[in-house]
Formats: structure tokens, C-alpha cells, sequence
């Protein structure tokens, strides 16, 4: 439908693990409404019984949404999270998933984590997917809070 | 201070393992069939194995829980230029690879043994190389894979008859026991049946309507199993016992927890003890109305320490069945949340000490208790020191199980949930000091913006709160959902337990603080189960909660038996599957509804009760330091939730990030951080490709010294990564 923006997207210059504000990023709208409502439906089916209805994850089942989980994916692409679940989920029965499936499911992720949608749906293809970067603050905005590296901060016991 | 080992190229590990044939089924690969490594050039054998030779014999380093080993090659004066030795990627072992390594390898005059991949193989590696020297592998077929605790587990153990023999020891994640020959892998034909002993025969369930009697469970598809290490002391092996997660069991009559001994050379059992009371048992009485009989669970999922010298081995005790709802089994229900204390040779009880009466918090008994010494007011004490998901160091004589300092029964909250019967009071240790937070309170709520703060409250205000021991409530869709609590997941300390330092007598603890969860009841759909309250949120669909690794196992079924009970009995109620409510949620614009730190590490002086020091550990997660609410603003570092354990040496205390971090200066990833153990002044760190997911070891051999820290996570898959000096250094 618009493979010609696909391609420019494919064309995009730099390493992928350089932040660099013109590579594709999952906060260019990356994924469809309609994408992330189909993959809420694989969802239901088959990952919200250990990773939970809310996402929340529990004990030693990680969360799917919040800062362990952006921090997992940070600088990775969206096909290296495809790829994942594609291998190793759901738990009990890996590799069950139909391909489509696994797209759809991460444009929910994507949804549940307030990355925004857009036109285009998320393309069942790992070459198009390996070129759109997981980034947890969008890169051109992103004013990092300023950090204290000098010495560890010391903390007095709390009750 | 922040420098790439060599052996890394950006965010990659240069792949150096061998590539290893198609897994064998039921035998023993011997790759190597010299056993080059048995003995010294003069032909002399080894001999017992110790930290203070190098070695780093068993899952926490020595029969006392110490993780603790006096090398000191490694110090504060070169952490910072440890280079990548080698590393060895679990891929390969199993259907596929696993991203959740929690073993702890030993290392034994030059070989490491450790488990592997998600049929939680055998391996053993050369200890300058990383070479793979042998593997075993059983497939268990459908018994692994309804098994309740999955993936390759937290490693092996040694024995030694301190002359020729050698053997490596493991539990399967369809709970066989099994003895290999260490120098080749190959079972041990004199031990059990051909090497392995069925741990499943002997564990039951009760039968309700026959006090008193007990039922084998099935083999294939009885829930018990284990992850953590068997314990080793003189001929003597220890096994505890763990089961599913427990917030929505389905069924109260669950496999009874237990604990058993048996020779290492014969394979005769020697003894049990019923972590459950069996009719007549000290203890079943605590159970009211005979709910001893139909009640389970109360494992020992941690590995059971021992004082050689006493003959006391010391238990540490989980939860009774259903982690949330105590309504089937009024009373204490002991041995539940408990340290018991037991002879070695007989099993007989000495003391026992209860942590939480009438366990609903899932406050379990998590790590191996600490064996140390103290000098409190000029008496010397030999104690045991167990830490908590409730942030306590309980600290015990281990003799005589009496506290050190007053732990005082306190009055609690009482629970409304029908059928409930909380205990009037809980035991609340005087000192030390509880170390991470305990309830919510208003004063912690976040505060970096009033916009947070606001936004927080309105979240809290969904939620039932209160003190320690706040019970869970039965979850409405108007509110409260639940009772919001300590996350008993994430807060405090977990499976990783603490280490101790011999010279100093001091306990380190890392701790988790800060995280919330929900503690709602719901009564079940019709059929899933005889409890009358699980675990859940009012108005949302029912949906199981699986265990950790459940379902993992290379064999796994498509569909659970749970899952599939579970679905029929929501079929059959037609429960709707549009959700009346939305989703919970305890964050606040992806922030904690508390404020920092996440993530701590306390040193805690035995002599005295008091800290040493506490630091926070761990950079500032990424989606903190980046989030847009707090633009502009200047953050302490936070610390990061969920350290799997630290390790220490002769001067310092070693503990790697547990989650991803991208950080000025370094690629993303996680940093292994050593800290001085007097001080908790941070001396060095030494990036890593991904973060501690296990508890790190380290040894000595041929003059070099060696630490080995299992990382993965996220995108990237199971590694044991050794490091050491650069040659020359």
C-alpha cells in the first residue's frame, strides 16, 4: 500500500544502535488501531495468563510494559522483539505462533506502552522490522534528566 | 572507570563456544574420555575442595550460606580492567534457548560444573577456557514439561570421598535426583536406579474425608519440583521441594511440602521431614480442624544450609497452599513461613521459628539461611540470619532458635474476608532494622512533580493501604480493588538471599524497595477449584497466573492442564469476557507510585544489630532518566529493582545491575559493580552485554583468579560470563 515509504525507511542511513533521529523509530506511528486491536485479541489468547490481563507481569514473569521492560528493548529493533516471542512464546508451546500474529501482538505492545499509531500497519517482515528502532523516549525530544555519577547517592535507612 | 572488557565488539560477545551435537536422549555425552583433570602431576588426588584453596565447592560457596571466598587477586585497585576470560552461551541446550539464567557454576580444581538451557542439562567446562568437557541430558519427555518450576534451574553439586571419587549432583526439572561421575558425566550405576532416584515417590497430597492418610501423587503429572541446588555435607545429600505458584491454586489438598536426606553412595534415604505435619506430627494441630490433612504446599524452595559441627542442618520454609487466602487451614499452620532446624543425621526437629503465623502475605522463607558468629555485649553467639521479601534479618541462635535481640509479637490488622482468621499479632524484630520499606505510607509517595504526587494519590485511592501486615481484601469493581502492598515479588530479598563476611561478621543484603502490587481477592470461576478465594481483580476476566518457567520445558504442552480446567470452567459459567473494568495499573506516567531508591544494598553488623552502610545499587532505569515528567530535573541515582544476589571476597562486596541501562560512556547493557565491603564505597565496575540474572561465584586456579556471573535478559540469551585480570597484570 505504501511501499514506497517502506522502502525509504529501508534506505535509512546509520548503525542502528546510534540514536540518530532520522532512523525509523517506533514513536513515527509504526503500527495501525485496528493492527493493535487484532494483536490485543492474540493477547487474550495467549500471554495474558502468566504476563497478566494488565500486562503487570508477576514474580519472576515480567512486566510488559513500564521501565524493566522499555529498558530490555532499548535500542533494539522491532524485529529483535518479534523474533523473540516468535522463538521463545508463549512459554508452554514456543513457535506456535503464526508470524502475522506475532506482529500484531507487538503493535499491542507497542499501543500499551503509549507509542503512538498512524496510518501504516506494521509490516509482517523482519528486514522492514530491523530498521525501525525501540526507543523508550522519542529521540528528537528526548532532554535526559540530569544524573549524579560522581559518587553513588547515600541513602539512610528507611522504615 | 566504565571500560569494555576485551571480547566484546558494541553490544556483541564474540561467539566462542563450540557448537555441541543434537542433545542426547538418556545418556551421558563424554566428549573427553581422559579424565585429564583428576588428579595433580604427581599422581596425588585433590583431596577435599574449599574456598580457601580457590575452589568454590557448592551453590553458595560453603555449607553456611556464606558466598563468601577470601581471594583477593581481584581488588579494589583493579576491578575496573577486568577482561572477558571467556564466556559460554546456553543456547544450544534444549529446543531453545533460555533468557532467564539463574545458576550459580562451582569450580573444582580447574572444571566448573554447572546446568544449562531448557531441559537443564549438565555440563562441565574448563575452568581457564570455557571449554565444554562433558554434558548429560535426560529427556523426561511430558513429566518435564508439566513440571512447575522449569529452565535450567540454579545449578549442580559435588561430592568427593576426598581420593579418586568425584561426583556431580543436580535435581531434574521432573525432580529425578540424579549422580554423575564428575570426571566424565556418566551416570553412577550404584546410586538409586542407574544413577537416579525418583524424588517423586514419597511426596502426597491428603484425602479428604480420611484424616490421616495420604496419597502417592502420579509421576508423570504430580506438581513438585525444584530449582534450587541440592546440599552436600560429609555422605549426606539434602533436597527440598517447591510447587506452583500459589495465589491461585486449584486446589487447596496440593502436594505437601517436604524435605529429605539421603546417603550419597548408597542412594538410601536416610530421612524426611514434613514441612506439612502428617497426623500425629508435632505441629499438625496448628492446622485447625485437621486441615494439616487437605492442606500442601509449605516447600523448601531454598537450599537448606548445615553446621558440620553441631550435626544441624537449618530449613527455610515457604508458604501452605494458596498464598492470599487462609480460610481452608485456620491457625498458624506451621511449618509454614519458617526456619526449622533439624538434626542432619536423623531429621529430627530441634527448634522451629515461625516468621509469619497464618501465612497470606506470600512472605515465604526465600533464601539459604546464613550461618555466622556474633559477639553481642561481649557474648559469643553462633547465629543463623535469614532475610526476607519483608526486608527483616531475622537473627536467631542457632543452637537454640531464641532471637538474639526481642522480636515482639505485635497486634496486626485483622482481615474482613469471610471464611478468614488472621492471626492477632505478628513477630516484628526489634533490631535490626527493617531495610527497605514495609507498607505504604503517605510520606513515600512519589514527589518529583506535584502532577505525580496528585496523580499518585488518585491511583492509591483505588486501593485499600495500611501496616505491616495489612490483609488482602475481596476486590470490588467500585473499589477498593485490593489491598496495595510491598511488591512480595520485587521488594526486599528474594531467592538471591544475602551473603556473609566471616572476618568482619557481617550480612550484606540486597534488596528490592519501592514496588507495589495488589493484593484482591475473587472467588474463582465455578469448577477451577475448591478454594473459595484466589487471587484477582473484580471485573476483569479471569485469566490463570502462570509460575515462574511454567510451561518452559523443551516439551511443554500446548495446552496446560490448568489452562484447560480453567477454560472449561469459564465456558461453563459464562463468565463474560468483556472486562467491566480497566485494567489495574501501579504506576503513574510510567513512574513507581513510590519515590526512590529501587534497588539497595545494606551491611548489616552482626555484633551490634546495626548497619554498616546502605547504598543504593544499580543506575537509574533508563524510562526514569528519560521520562518527560521529569524534564529538568535533577534525580539521585534509584537503583534498580531485582538484583540476583552479590558475592563476597576479601575486601569487596561484587553485585552486577540487574536490568538494562544505557549510561554517557558505555554502551547499553549493565555494569558489574564491586564495592569496598567495609565502606560500601563503589571501587569499580566492568560492563556486561546484559544483566545479572544469577548470583556470581568466583575461584582461583593456576594463579589466576576468576569471577563468573550468569547474565541475560531481554533480547539477549543465557551467558556465563568468567572474568579475570589482564595477563600480565
Amino acid at each position: 500500500m505504501a511501499g514506497w515509504l517502506w522502502c525509504g525507511l529501508l534506505g535509512a542511513a546509520g548503525a542502528l544502535h546510534a540514536q540518530n533521529a532520522s532512523q525509523p523509530s517506533v514513536w513515527d506511528g509504526i503500527y495501525t488501531a485496528a493492527q493493535a486491536d487484532r494483536g490485543k485479541a492474540v493477547y487474550s489468547e495467549h500471554c495474558s495468563k502468566c504476563h497478566g490481563d494488565d500486562l503487570g507481569g508477576r514474580d519472576e514473569v515480567p512486566p510488559l510494559t513500564g521501565s524493566h521492560f522499555m529498558a530490555d528493548w532499548e535500542s533494539q529493533s522491532v524485529a529483535d522483539l518479534v523474533q523473540r516471542i516468535r522463538r521463545t512464546m508463549p512459554l508452554d508451546s514456543p513457535g506456535t505462533l503464526g508470524g502475522v500474529s506475532v506482529t500484531d501482538v507487538v503493535a499491542y505492545l507497542l499501543q500499551q506502552n503509549s507509542l503512538p499509531a498512524g496510518s501504516i500497519e506494521l509490516p509482517n517482515d523482519a528486514s522492514m522490522q530491523s530498521v525501525i528502532r525501540i526507543d523508550a523516549v522519542q529521540p528528537s525530544k528526548a532532554a535526559p534528566v540530569a544524573q549524579q555519577h560522581a559518587a553513588p547517592a547515600e541513602h539512610s535507612p528507611v522504615t | 572507570m566504565s571500560t569494555i572488557p576485551a571480547g566484546f565488539d558494541g553490544n556483541r560477545l564474540h561467539p566462542r563456544m563450540r557448537s555441541v551435537a543434537a542433545p542426547v536422549i538418556t545418556m551421558a555425552a563424554t566428549l573427553l574420555a581422559a579424565p585429564l583433570w583428576a588428579q595433580t602431576a604427581a599422581g596425588q588426588p585433590y583431596g577435599q575442595p574449599s574456598t580457601a584453596r580457590g575452589d568454590w565447592p557448592m551453590y553458595f560457596a560453603d555449607p553456611t550460606g556464606s558466598r563468601y571466598s577470601p581471594q583477593d587477586q581481584i581488588n579494589a585497585s583493579n576491578f575496573s580492567k577486568l577482561e572477558v576470560a571467556w564466556h559460554f552461551k546456553t543456547d544450544q541446550f534444549g529446543g531453545r534457548p533460555e533468557y532467564k539464567l539463574e545458576g550459580t557454576p562451582l569450580e573444582i580444581n580447574g572444571t566448573v560444573y554447572t546446568t544449562a538451557g531448557s531441559r537443564r542439562d549438565a555440563v562441565a567446562l574448563d575452568a581457564r577456557t570455557g571449554e565444554l568437557k562433558w554434558m548429560y541430558s535426560l529427556n523426561e519427555g511430558a513429566r518435564a514439561a508439566n513440571a512447575p518450576r522449569q529452565l535450567s534451574g540454579r545449578g549442580v553439586s559435588y561430592w568427593t570421598d576426598g581420593k579418586d571419587d568425584e561426583r556431580i549432583l543436580f535435581i531434574t526439572t521432573g525432580y529425578r535426583l540424579v549422580e554423575l561421575n564428575a570426571k566424565n558425566g556418566r551416570p553412577i550405576e550404584s546410586f538409586g536406579d542407574h544413577g537416579i532416584i525418583d524424588m517423586k515417590i514419597g511426596a502426597v497430597t491428603g484425602i479428604p474425608g480420611q484424616p490421616g492418610k495420604y496419597r502417592q501423587i502420579d509421576p508423570e503429572t504430580g506438581e513438585i519440583g525444584l530449582h534450587s541446588t541440592p546440599t552436600l555435607v560429609d555422605d549426606i545429600v539434602i533436597v527440598g521441594s517447591s510447587m506452583k505458584e500459589g495465589m491461585q491454586p486449584t486446589t487447596q489438598n496440593n502436594t505437601k511440602g517436604l524435605v529429605r536426606a539421603w546417603n550419597v553412595k548408597t542412594g538410601k534415604l536416610l530421612w524426611t521431614f514434613h514441612n506439612v505435619p502428617l497426623k500425629g506430627e508435632f505441629g499438625y494441630d496448628t492446622w485447625e480442624n485437621g486441615s494439616a490433612d487437605v492442606n500442601g504446599n509449605a516447600g523448601s524452595w531454598a537450599s537448606v544450609t548445615v553446621d558440620r559441627e553441631l550435626g544441624l542442618a537449618y530449613l527455610p520454609v515457604e508458604d501452605p497452599t494458596n498464598d492470599v487466602y487462609g480460610g481452608s487451614r485456620p491457625g498458624n499452620d506451621l511449618f509454614g513461613d519458617s526456619i526449622v532446624c533439624v538434626d542432619l543425621h536423623t531429621g529430627k526437629m530441634k527448634w522451629y521459628y515461625q516468621m509469619v503465623h497464618h501465612p497470606i502475605w506470600n512472605m515465604d522463607a526465600t533464601s539459604p539461611p546464613m550461618l555466622g558468629d556474633a559477639v553481642v555485649d561481649g557474648k559469643a553467639i553462633k547465629v543463623v540470619a535469614e532475610p526476607g521479601k519483608q526486608a527483616f534479618l531475622y537473627v536467631l541462635d542457632r543452637v537454640t532458635g531464641k532471637p538474639v535481640w526481642p522480636i515482639v509479637e505485635t497486634p496486626v490488622p485483622q482481615s474482613d474476608v469471610p471464611g478468614e482468621k488472621t492471626s492477632p499479632t505478628q513477630p516484628f524484630p526489634t533490631k535490626p532494622a527493617a531495610y527497605a520499606r514495609q507498607y505504604i505510607k503517605m510520606e513515600d509517595v512519589i514527589d518529583f512533580t506535584p502532577e505525580l504526587h496528585a496523580k499518585a494519590l488518585d491511583v492509591i485511592s483505588h486501593f485499600h493501604i495500611g501496616p505491616n501486615f495489612t490483609p488482602p481484601v475481596v476486590s470490588k469493581v467500585d473499589g477498593p480493588l485490593g489491598t496495595l502492598s510491598m511488591d512480595s515479588a520485587a521488594n526486599g530479598t528474594n531467592w538471591e538471599g544475602g551473603a556473609y563476611d566471616p572476618e568482619t561478621h557481617t550480612v550484606f543484603v540486597p534488596a528490592g524497595d519501592g514496588s507495589t502490587t495488589v493484593h484482591g481477592l475473587i472467588e474463582p470461576p465455578p469448577g477451577y477449584s475448591d478454594a473459595r478465594y484466589v487471587q484477582g481483580v473484580a471485573g476483569r476476566p479471569f485469566t490463570i497466573q502462570g509460575g515462574p518457567g511454567a510451561g518452559d520445558a523443551s516439551d511443554a504442552p500446548k495446552v496446560s492442564l490448568d489452562e484447560a480446567r480453567a477454560a472449561a470452567a469459564i465456558a461453563k459459567a459464562g463468565q463474560p469476557l468483556k472486562p467491566t473494568a480497566p485494567p489495574v495499573r501501579t504506576s503513574v506516567d510510567g513512574l513507581p507510585l513510590l519515590k526512590p531508591p529501587y534497588g539497595t544494598i545494606t551491611a548489616i553488623n552482626l555484633d551490634s544489630g546495626d548497619f554498616r552502610w546502605q547504598i543504593v545499587h544499580g543506575d537509574t532505569p533508563d524510562e526514569i532518566k528519560n521520562s518527560p515528567a521529569l524534564r529538568g530535573l535533577t534525580i539521585p541515582k534509584t537503583g534498580q529493582v531485582g538484583g540476583p544476589g552479590l558475592l563476597v571476597t576479601k575486601n569487596l562486596v561484587i553485585a552486577g545491575d540487574p536490568q538494562f541501562s544505557t549510561q554517557p560512556g558505555r554502551p547499553r547493557g549493565a555494569m558489574m559493580h564491586a564495592y569496598d565491603k567495609m565502606t560500601g564505597k563503589e571501587v569499580g565496575a566492568v560492563w556486561m552485554p546484559a544483566p545479572q540474572s544469577g548470583t556470581p561465584m568466583t575461584y582461583s586456579y593456576a594463579g589466576q583468579q576468576y569471577i563468573i556471573i550468569p547474565v541475560s535478559g531481554g533480547n539477549y540469551s543465557g551467558d556465563y560470563i568468567a572474568y579475570r585480570l589482564p595477563s600480565g597484570d
